[in-house]
């Protein structure tokens, strides 16, 4: 198992992404690379900075390899989407002001069976509540998140999502980019996604992160209406992924709707209730079926795989493209 | 005869000698379809018409020719697949009528494809060569 650590960083360079780097390269199973992504409004180098001399001089000790890149400033799931994409194994994200014990990232891959998607343990801020709460099923959503609390009593348990830092396997889900830059609910919507997908999420009470969260600052720090645009979208994408609808995707041409619509009656029926997210509605309007706009789409799915052409080269494909549209729907 | 005519795609796809084309079937009724932001060729213009306005076009006409746009396309969804059989000509270029075509259409081209027919078709260049004579064109009206 080839295990790349992120960090995703912001306004934090010279607090506590020093000590977060430090408890990833003390960790008792290394990870084989470690990424950090830069979202500072300002780019440095800090490889004049000695702190970070001495960090990297550890990673090349304990033969870990590292990049650093300077990020899109998008927010950090712009960044986690860029790591998820990378080709990479198995990733472990850290937040930038977390500090994980050093046993935590063997515990982790410990716990990483074959059918499992993602594994966090506790990422608290203290230990000032010693008893756990929640049940992170999707149905409480809104309430605490077992992950907060320092209870180290317990087997490792089957959930439905996890926060903040936690071990994954890369590129078996995407993360949601319509989400502002404070990316409310990114872990969320990332974790119960994989879930979707058939993979099991789970939370382990048997290693601890601290999470030394700060009052301001960070690459969360924004407005509260960002936050709001996020929860709205959250919420429109929760209903879409319970309600066991088939989303299609049509952000092509005119003519490549019509061959779609040629394999319709077959779709509806493989499929039962569908959505057809498209750019021309009216080649649809007599069928009985919703259709959204690829915007709206955007927000609860990245609708770029979806294009049938896309689908065409990567699958090198040489035949009709309303053969292509039976091959990625029937 | 009626012929209704489709002329215009991603340049890459429109048939270079549609005025030519034209004038040698000035003894026929010629319906040119498409959008307002198109050149008009013909005085019979419809533009902007729904699709269940083509196809009554179409079901009314002796004959369309178009060249690889939606045109093909909607005939099939619309007419063929609902047992009114009304083949046209289509004018290929550098698109394959095997990938993109149906077989009941005349695909008159000259088999000059290019590569990567499924990248993004935007900013190719159209190719003149890859087209049939106006000629190959008025035989198989004939024909």
């Amino acid at each position: 198992m080839h295990i790349t650590a992120t960090v995703s960083t912001k306004g934090r360079t010279h607090t506590t992404l020093p000590l977060c780097l430090m408890a990833i390269v003390l960790q008792t199973r290394k990870p084989d690379k470690i990424i950090v992504f830069d979202d500072n409004e300002e780019m440095e180098d800090v490889r004049t900075d000695p702190q970070y001399q001495a960090i990297f001089r550890m990673m090349d000790i304990y033969g870990i390899q590292y990049q650093w890149i300077y990020g899109d400033k998008k927010g950090q799931h712009y960044n986690h989407d860029k790591a998820n994409k990378m080709c990479l194994d198995v990733i472990w994200r850290v937040d930038d002001d977390e500090i994980p014990e050093s046993n935590v990232l063997f515990i982790l891959q410990a716990g990483l069976r074959p059918e499992v998607g993602a594994i966090g343990g506790i990422v608290c801020l203290d230990k000032s509540d010693m008893k756990r709460k929640g049940d992170n099923k999707i149905e409480t959503i809104d309430g605490p998140n077992m992950q907060w609390y320092y209870d180290r009593t317990g087997s490792p348990i089957e959930v439905d999502h996890l926060y903040s830092s936690f071990l994954y396997r890369a590129n078996k889900h995407d993360y949601n980019l319509s989400l502002s830059k404070v990316a409310h609910r990114e872990e969320t919507m990332f974790t119960y996604g994989l879930k979707k997908k058939g993979w099991k999420i789970i939370f382990t009470p048997d290693c601890v992160t601290l999470h030394l969260r700060q009052d301001t600052g960070g690459i969360r720090d924004g407005v509260i209406e960002l936050f709001e645009h996020d929860e709205k979208i959250f919420r429109k994408w929760l209903w879409y992924v319970n309600s066991g609808e088939k989303l299609i995707v049509l952000n092509c041409g005119l003519g490549d709707h019509f061959m779609f619509r040629s394999i319709l009656n077959d779709v509806k029926e493989k499929y039962g209730k569908i959505t057809i997210a498209c750019c021309y509605p009216e080649v649809f309007k007599d069928d009985g079926v919703q259709t959204i706009s690829i915007n709206e789409a955007n927000e609860v799915e990245n609708t770029d795989k979806y294009n049938v052409y896309h689908w065409c080269v990567e699958n090198n494909w040489d035949n009709h493209l309303i053969d292509a549209y039976k091959k990625m729907y029937l | 005869m009626k012929i209704v005519i489709s002329a215009y795609s991603w340049k890459a796809k429109v048939y270079p000698h549609w005025e030519e084309l034209i004038e040698r079937l000035s003894g026929h009724s010629i319906v040119q379809i498409g959008l307002k932001s198109e050149k008009q060729l013909v005085e019979d213009f419809r533009t902007n018409l729904t699709y269940k306005e083509i196809s009554e076009v179409i079901k009314t006409s002796d004959l369309w020719i178009s060249v690889d746009n939606f045109l093909p396309h909607l005939v099939d969804n619309m007419l063929v697949k609902n047992g009114i059989s009304k083949p046209g000509i289509v004018l290929w270029g550098q698109s394959d009528p095997r990938l993109f075509g149906y077989n009941y259409n005349s695909n008159l081209t000259m088999g000059k494809y290019r590569k990567d027919q499924y990248m993004w078709w935007k900013d190719v260049e159209q190719k003149v060569d890859c087209f049939v004579s106006v000629d190959t064109v008025i035989n198989t009206i004939t024909k």
